[in-house]
């Protein structure tokens, strides 16, 4: 006879019927991945890292915080400099997703390549649909865990510094200005958050060791745009530029945002040195955004509905099958 | 020779002993009708009919029998090629999601949530049955606590031995308190005694705690310690169900515990000549066997035949028809009838 404590005690409550049944996994993943329990140097690294990657971030908050309070210690060219610069302020919006995208890798590599790896190697997906679950929540609550990484460092970033720029618009009339900007801001962060995390999870389902779903993704992300953009931006073959997911991505914000328009504005407003920088900068983004709008969007769209289409088709394979009409 | 196949469908009242105390208010476990289940061209169960009642439960039979196959399809996981199922008085698949709230599920490979403690593997089954955050955390403790788990639930799941990860298993199938519990080859890795805590467990929760239980397992000693009902499968098909009692009753016979000295194969195929059903518990080791005597048949017979065929007895021990011969005479039949 055992001798540890055998009382079973009855439990009476009752099981919520939670609108998004995923939310357990997401909550439990992003403690998880905060936790980084497997290895001091695993978070030391996912910490250390988290605060580099704030610093683009926080240095645009930081300039457009100065517009806004414009202390008395910043000499006034400075001001005037903002105040020439004001109406262009929409294109540091794509700027901070592709300085970000950098980063972005990194915590999709960290963080997303375990996700279904892991349970495919452990064979925990049984587990997941043993309970009130479906397929379909399992995914969402692994795409909800990278998703709120991704969007820690895409969406949210990238609103506030919107609101920021909103408030410190010191011309008349600044939020009729800024609320056209919400959509451009909202579509494009969200096509990259869901890029990310799709192609992530997919690679992710295929493999059985996050390091070979993490090399897998890498080449993808880094191997494929240095080649299409090495071929096709050179030749002016956009379609070839937008086979790449990250240039598809910023190519689809460089037409959001119009980032066109606001060059040819400011090229037609300013002459001598600042024309020049202008163009320079026009240039290195135009270097990137060769694909126009609906190859880009056809190319995120193609990346997020085949990694969808392997996400479902793998997990439909793990031996079991979750009846759609369950819900 | 042998248990004749159960007429199907079974009355849940012939199959099982009338069970007190047992939680849920469904008449029946599970009730599958002509249930066909298929891995693409492969037939694993061609047509079941069976109800079970409440109570703890015993799925037997060898490897590759359909019983893994069978609890998947309860909970949903697998979805029947035909047929129908209901589980707690609920449709399945249709209502699989329902049923799942009301079942809890410990598979057979040593599978937990990866990179998590115990104590939180436990409550995030919980949570993810739909419990709230505080209260399944709670309850872990509590289940943990029952199952034996001291201060190792504190340590990360990937360090823990097979019988710990057996004991996370049953904790996280129990945590949301659940009315049926599935247990597919619970004691699988086992040494003995963690075999026989996780046996004791399982039988409490069964007996003392009122939670109906359906035990798949190969090995009969567990399923005799815990069930009073037996499912009997072989090759996807029930071949017989009922009481362990009322299934022992059917191959009541004189049967004689034999062990042999000399030429013991010559011995085997002389007794299975003559109508004696000789069976080797160990297949391995063909000096020791099992005898049952035909009808009217005096035990001097099978010594004569001993002698005949100069095989020297060494033991002769009369014996009670046990759950192994009736598992074992109903695989012969379903071999035979084949």
């Amino acid at each position: 006879m055992p001798v540890y404590d055998r009382t079973y005690r009855r439990w009476d409550g009752e099981l919520k019927r939670r609108a998004f049944r995923a939310a357990p996994i997401v909550m439990a993943g992003i403690r998880g991945a905060f936790a980084g329990r497997s290895s001091w140097f695993w978070t030391l690294q996912l910490r250390g890292f988290m605060v580099v990657s704030c610093l683009p971030t926080l240095l645009l908050f930081f300039l457009n915080f100065l517009f806004w309070y414009r202390p008395a210690w910043l000499p006034p060219e400075t001001f005037r400099f903002f105040d020439m610069i004001a109406p262009y302020r929409a294109i540091q919006y794509p700027l901070l997703t592709r300085l970000n995208s950098m980063f972005l890798m990194i915590y999709c590599v960290l963080i997303g390549s375990g996700l279904i790896a892991r349970d495919r190697a452990t064979g925990a997906l049984p587990l997941y649909l043993s309970r009130p679950l479906t397929l379909t929540d399992y995914l969402l609550g692994k795409i909800g865990i990278i998703g709120w990484f991704m969007a820690m460092f895409t969406l949210v970033p990238n609103l506030l510094i919107w609101l920021v720029g909103a408030l410190a618009d010191p011309v008349e009339g600044a939020w009729g200005r800024a609320l056209p900007l919400l959509f451009p801001i909202v579509a494009h962060n969200l096509a990259v958050i869901l890029t990310y995390s799709l192609t992530i999870l997919a690679v992710s389902s295929l493999c059985r060791r996050p390091m070979f779903a993490a090399l897998i993704w890498f080449a993808l992300f880094i191997l494929l745009p240095s080649f299409t953009s090495m071929i096709g931006s050179g030749r002016g073959l956009g379609a070839l530029a937008a086979v790449s997911p990250n240039d598809a991505l910023f190519a689809a914000g460089y037409q959001l945002y119009d980032v066109a328009g606001l060059f040819d504005r400011a090229l037609g407003e300013q002459d001598g040195g600042v024309r020049a920088g202008i163009e320079a900068l026009f240039d290195a983004m135009k270097f990137f955004a060769s694909s126009t709008s609906l190859q880009a969007w056809t190319s995120v769209a193609s990346w997020c509905g085949l990694s969808l289409l392997v996400l479902v088709g793998v997990l439909r394979r793990q031996d079991v099958v979750v009846d759609a009409g369950a819900r | 020779m042998g248990l004749p196949p159960v007429p199907s469908p079974v009355p849940a009242e012939a199959a099982t002993p009338p069970t007190n105390g047992v939680r849920g208010g469904a008449s029946a476990l599970f009730e599958l009708d002509a249930l066909v289940v298929r891995y693409g061209r492969n037939t694993v169960i061609p047509g079941m009919t069976v109800q079970v009642a409440p109570g703890a439960v015993g799925l037997l039979g060898p490897n590759g029998a359909g019983k893994s196959s069978l609890i998947k399809t309860i909970l949903g996981l697998v979805r029947p090629a035909g047929g129908r199922i209901r589980v707690l008085g609920r449709e399945v698949p249709r209502e699989a999601l329902e049923v799942r709230g009301r079942v809890g599920y410990m598979p057979e490979s040593a599978v937990v949530f990866p990179g998590m403690t115990g104590i939180e593997n436990v409550a995030y089954a919980g949570a993810i049955a739909g419990m709230p955050g505080g209260e399944a955390r709670r309850r872990a403790h509590e289940v943990l606590e029952y199952v034996g788990c001291g201060e190792e639930r504190y340590r990360p799941v990937d360090e823990y031995s097979q019988g710990m990860r057996q004991r996370i298993k049953l904790a996280s199938a129990l945590v949301h308190d659940p009315e049926l519990l599935l247990l597919d080859e619970p004691t699988n890795g086992l040494d003995p005694g963690g075999r026989a805590e996780i046996l004791e467990l399982v039988r409490d929760l069964g007996h003392a705690k009122g939670m109906s239980i359906l035990l798949s397992s190969h090995l009969l000693d567990d399923v005799e310690f815990v069930c009073d009902q037996v499912l009997l499968m072989a090759r996807g098909e029930l071949r017989a169900a009922g009481s362990i009692r009322e299934l022992e009753a059917k191959v009541a016979g004189e049967h004689v515990r034999l062990t042999l000295e000399g030429d013991a194969a010559r011995f085997l195929a002389a007794a299975a000549e003559r109508g004696f059903a000789p069976h080797l518990p160990d297949p391995l080791d063909a000096t020791e066997c099992l005898v049952k005597l035909p009808a009217g048949a005096p035990p001097g017979a099978i010594l004569r035949l001993a002698i005949e065929c100069a095989v020297r007895v060494r033991r002769f021990v009369p014996s009670r028809p046990s759950l192994e011969q009736v598992f074992l005479e109903t695989l012969d039949d379903s071999s035979g009838t084949r």
